[in-house]
């Protein structure tokens, strides 16, 4: 029991490679009696497939029929060997009976005996032949349990062998079905040289049918009827073969079709994703360039004022605004633009003039003038773009009938037949689309200044003219579609240099410059500060000094009248009184 | 540098936003979209009748919610208009997040379809997407996820089925009596039965042995009737109930045993109980779809045997049996011989049995007056002489059997020049396995001489028979011979009669 997989895992083996190869063979040989040279050719072929597979099957299977010849030897041994242990009972049990009954005529005889003495050597004796029979027993069953051990044994070291040739086997069957494929493949890289078998075996059919026709054509007289029915027969079998196989080829070109065609879905849609997501990338990217330059360029401006101050002012210089006329805000470089001008409003043009609206905040004019011109063609464009796109978005509106009908019509008729029935649809009633519509025309009126403006224009006015149902994504979609175009790989490699440009405007001598003009300064300040903590120690020492000139000024004065008072004392003492006075 | 662009950035940041609020449709967008997919849902649903459509759900919004949430949305700085995705997408992602609830498949269309299966969460339960989700990309993804080693072949290159059928033979090995209720089984019927071909059944799980309760007298007393001795039902999982239920189903593996049994190992987990033989008989026989029977390894001696093919005979659509590994002996290979000539088996494989001389003719009995059986198979028997030559003598009148393996089974020369007989007269046998017998020199220079003049044999197995070289080697060759015989007869058949009448 314990080999079973490796049987059945044979079983399986050997039928398969069996059932395929006359398949596989029929298919060959249905073009025989073409070319002499290719049929020999395909023929040695052929012979050399079936050698193989003929000598790998046969070195596997071998190893199976050795597993059944042993299994069955075990048997064979397992059956003598119970043959021999019964025999050995039933004699054993034959001589034990004899034992046996001895012992009962000892018995019957013991009871006869009257002398003590004779009774108890008979006794005795019974004793004796008693232990001989437990004596024989055990023996036996020691022997019986030996052979057990030993079978115990046995089943462990096989139990060991089939492991060992079970992992033979599979490493053999890897190694043929190796083989095998390896030679398959050759096969296939000849046959797929030309697709043979099958043109073969059509062609072969015509030429039946030619010979059976010309036959029956020419020999009408020697052909019995006979000879007629077994044409009529062996074409039947022929159609039946033929059809078969058409079937068989149809049914599986079908199911390849299927996957393909999911496939290919998958594959759009993983495109789209894509697509979408580097629009989205590049957004981004210009958004935040856009946002840095304009930051930069606040950055610079100031740097430039300053430095224009320090020429000027500190050093005494002329002071010349460096070449700055590449750097307008001008968004992600591009190293080849394509030229469009008349073709609608260009994405980073209009990102730009908004930017420009949002940052200076005046209503700078952007470049729609150019884009007024050209007013009617451009919003026919629009307008059969955002048909097209209303089509595409609620065509699941429409029956699947109607959509393969209109699948022949031309594009622009398709176009107008598929709205004017969305549009003759009855929907007012729902509320559903109700709310779309306001939905819709809430988004019209939030259409940002991304767009131009008289787009949105146009947009709205075909809006309200004539759409009952619009979902917000078309306008989103739409958007993203008007920009995919400008999505390409980007070539970074200038960036930095601009960037760099960008951060080197002063240039090192003009550093250099300004930390030594900054130096300068710097004392300059000190001593300053210096001159204006001393100012207020001066202007004390001049008010100070003010006060005691004007107390001198008063002593002096008081000291000169005083004098004129001596000089006049000796005429009137009266004058003191004076001086009191004052 | 990267991280001085992030500071730039988040100084920028709030005029970004102002930008961004100029252009803030996009948060209208997104709270419209969101909204409106549950009505569009609806929408996909019935858009063959618009009519339907006029209840719609949907009441539509007051505008100042907008405004309100907008201010939140325009924040979000990962946002991006291009990426919003088709409005199709939309309703198809909010079906497949409340499919469970509300399972929506059939109505729509093909790509849809794809879409959805593509999308399904794999651990959605089994009785909601069953009967609704057709074969495809889902059933894929559930198939994968729960096995790692995924043969479609097998299982008519079908993905469900594959996933159907492989969860049926779960839940059946894992099915332990008087403990798993049987509902889990039963749940599991209207779900696969138009699905289920076939079951392959690798182990079948004994009930746990407990010392006796009452609630396990309840269990037997109802149960078993003659069950005393054992005081416990030892029957393993009753197919009485399941298989007149799988209306679809055309083939059964079944092997009585446990797997990984490792030290708990008994006898009783490696063989059926009678009253297992007599419920699979039972149920054997109320299916009437049943083409292949295969029950291997299952200690199955002559009295289940004979119970089996008592339940078998007459069966309308059987095919073929497989018997393998087993204890059969000759009162069971009698049984045998009956059921092949009441039924309309292709092929029987008694392959690993103890079928000796008395049951062999028996067997060949029945061969002798057969004409639907195309193969069988007794190798690892002990047919001897006595059951060889019966089965050669039933050859010579039977011309429908293509295939014969008497392999190991202690055949002698006698046996051989049987054969011998059959080669030179039947023209139907194409294969035949004699390996492992002890034929003899003799026997093979017979074998060589008779298959020189038989044109239908194309594999003939003689190893390991003690059969002289030459002789092997004759035979072999004599078997290519008829084997591109064979070739040429299939491939060219039309041409060669073509030849030789125009010759006329």
């Amino acid at each position: 029991m314990e080999e079973d997989p490796v049987m059945e895992a044979h079983e399986e083996f050997n039928e398969e490679p069996c059932q395929s190869q006359p398949q596989e063979e029929e298919g060959e040989e249905e073009g025989e009696g073409e070319e002499e040279e290719q049929q020999e050719q395909e023929e040695e072929e052929e012979k050399r497939m079936v050698h193989l597979q003929r000598d790998l099957m046969t070195s596997v299977t071998n190893i199976q029929t050795a597993a059944d010849a042993k299994e069955s030897m075990r048997r064979t041994d397992l059956e003598e060997a119970r043959r021999i242990r019964l025999e050995r009972l039933e004699n054993d049990h034959k001589s034990s009976q004899e034992i046996f009954q001895e012992i009962t005529r000892g018995w019957s005889a013991a009871k006869q005996k009257v002398i003590p003495q004779e009774l108890q050597e008979a006794l005795n004796n019974q004793q004796e032949l008693c232990a001989a029979l437990i004596q024989d027993k055990k023996k036996l069953i020691n022997d019986l349990q030996q052979e057990l051990k030993v079978g115990d044994d046995r089943f462990v070291k096989d139990l060991r062998k089939q492991e060992e040739e079970l992992d033979l086997m599979m490493e053999m069957m890897e190694n043929q079905i190796k083989t095998l494929t390896k030679a398959y493949r050759e096969e296939l890289a000849q046959i797929s040289v030309g697709p043979r078998s099958q043109s073969r075996s059509s062609k072969y059919l015509v030429e039946c049918i030619l010979i059976y026709k010309s036959i029956w054509m020419n020999g009408a007289y020697c052909v019995s009827e006979q000879f007629y029915l077994f044409l009529q027969k062996e074409m039947k079998n022929l159609c039946i073969k033929s059809s078969r196989q058409v079937n068989q080829f149809n049914k599986n070109s079908k199911h390849l079709t299927e996957e393909y065609k999911r496939s290919i879905q998958q594959y759009e849609s993983i495109r789209k994703k894509i697509k979408d997501a580097a629009i989205s990338d590049a957004r981004q990217f210009e958004e935040m360039w856009l946002m840095i330059e304009e930051e930069v360029k606040q950055l610079r401006e100031r740097v430039l004022v300053i430095d224009s101050q320090i020429c000027e002012q500190h050093l005494g210089l002329a002071w010349e605004r460096p070449p700055v006329g590449f750097m307008e805000l001008s968004g992600p470089l591009q190293p080849q633009k394509p030229l469009r001008s008349g073709q609608g409003p260009r994405p980073e043009v209009d990102t730009e003039s908004t930017d420009m609206e949002v940052y200076k905040g005046a209503g700078a004019v952007p470049s729609d003038s150019g884009a007024e011109v050209e007013e009617g063609k451009l919003s026919m464009e629009t307008i059969k773009k955002v048909m097209e796109l209303l089509c595409d978005e609620t065509s699941f509106l429409m029956e699947d009938k109607l959509l393969n009908l209109l699948a022949s019509l031309e594009k622009e008729e398709e176009l107008v037949v598929k709205l004017g029935s969305i549009l003759s649809m009855d929907y007012s009633p729902s509320l559903l689309y109700l709310h779309a519509n306001r939905g819709c025309t809430t988004v019209v009126n939030w259409t940002p200044s991304v767009r131009s403006e008289h787009e949105m224009m146009i947009q709205q006015s075909f809006l309200s003219e004539h759409v009952t149902l619009v979902f917000p994504c078309c306008f989103l979609r739409e958007r993203s579609a008007s920009q995919s175009f400008h999505v390409e790989a980007r070539e970074s490699s200038e960036d930095e240099a601009y960037w760099d440009s960008l951060g080197n405007i002063i240039s090192d001598d003009k550093v250099k410059l300004w930390d030594a003009a900054g130096n300068r300064l710097k004392q300059y300040l000190a001593v300053l500060t210096e001159i204006s903590e001393l100012v207020p120690e001066t202007q004390s020492l001049e008010q100070q000094n003010a006060e005691l000139r004007m107390l001198l000024q008063q002593s002096l004065n008081s000291r000169h009248r005083a004098g004129d008072a001596v000089n006049q004392t000796p005429l009137g003492i009266g004058k003191t009184g004076t001086v009191s006075n004052v | 540098m990267f991280s001085e662009v992030n500071r730039l950035r988040r100084k920028i940041t709030p005029r970004l936003r102002v930008q961004y609020f100029r252009g803030s449709e996009i948060d209208i967008e997104r709270s419209v979209t969101k909204e409106t997919t549950e009505a569009l849902t609806s929408a996909l649903q019935y858009t063959k009748n618009p009519a339907t459509m006029a209840r719609s759900p949907y009441p539509g919004a007051p505008a100042e919610d907008f405004r309100r949430s907008r201010r939140i949305i325009a924040e979000d700085q990962d946002w991006s208009l291009t990426l919003v995705p088709c409005l199709s997408d939309l309703c198809l992602q909010s079906i497949v997040r409340n499919f469970e609830e509300k399972p929506i498949f059939e109505d729509l269309r093909p790509i849809h379809k794809d879409f959805v299966q593509e999308r399904l969460s794999t651990y959605l339960p089994l009785h909601k997407t069953a009967n609704l989700i057709s074969d495809g990309v889902y059933w894929k993804r559930c198939c994968k996820q729960r096995w790692d080693i995924c043969d479609l072949n097998h299982y008519g290159h079908s993905w469900k089925q594959m996933f159907l059928e492989r969860h049926m033979e779960n839940i059946i090995e894992l099915f332990i009596p008087n403990v798993t209720e049987l509902k889990t089984v039963l749940e599991m019927v209207p779900l696969c039965r138009n699905y289920v071909k076939r079951l392959n059944i690798s182990q079948l799980l004994l009930p746990i042995k407990e010392p006796q309760k009452e609630e396990d007298e309840e269990y037997s007393s109802e149960l078993a009737i003659d069950n005393e001795d054992s005081g416990q039902s030892m029957d393993h999982f009753d197919f009485n109930i399941l298989l007149n239920k799988l209306t679809k189903l055309e083939e059964l593996h079944l092997v009585y045993r446990v797997k990984q049994c490792g030290m708990n190992f008994e006898w009783k987990m490696f063989e059926m109980t009678d009253r297992d033989c007599e419920s699979l008989a039972k149920a054997l026989m109320s299916c009437k779809t049943l083409k292949l029977l295969k029950l291997h390894q299952s200690h199955i001696e002559d009295k289940k045997c004979r119970l089996l093919v008592k339940h078998l005979l007459d069966h309308p659509s059987l095919r073929e049996l497989d018997f393998s590994h087993n204890l059969i002996g000759d009162k069971g290979a009698r049984a045998i011989g009956k059921l092949l000539n009441r039924s309309k088996l292709e092929t029987l494989n008694m392959c690993d049995n103890d079928i000796r001389g008395p049951g062999a003719k028996a067997i060949a009995h029945a061969l002798s007056m057969n004409s639907t059986l195309l193969s069988l198979n007794l190798r690892l028997n002990c047919l001897r002489d006595e059951g060889g030559q019966a089965i050669g003598k039933a050859l010579l009148k039977n011309n429908t059997l293509l295939h014969l393996h008497l392999g190991g089974n202690q055949v002698t020369g006698p046996t051989a020049i049987a054969l011998y007989e059959v080669l030179i007269q039947n023209n139907t046998l194409k294969s035949i396995n004699l390996s492992c017998n002890n034929l003899g020199v003799e026997a093979g220079k017979a074998l060589g001489e008779a298959m020189a003049l038989n044109t239908s044999v194309t594999e003939c197995d003689i190893r390991l028979t003690e059969v002289d070289e030459q002789s092997v080697s004759f035979v072999n060759e004599m078997v290519w011979r008829n084997q591109s015989l064979e070739q040429k007869k299939q491939a060219g058949k039309g041409e060669t009669q073509l030849t030789s009448t125009t010759s006329l």
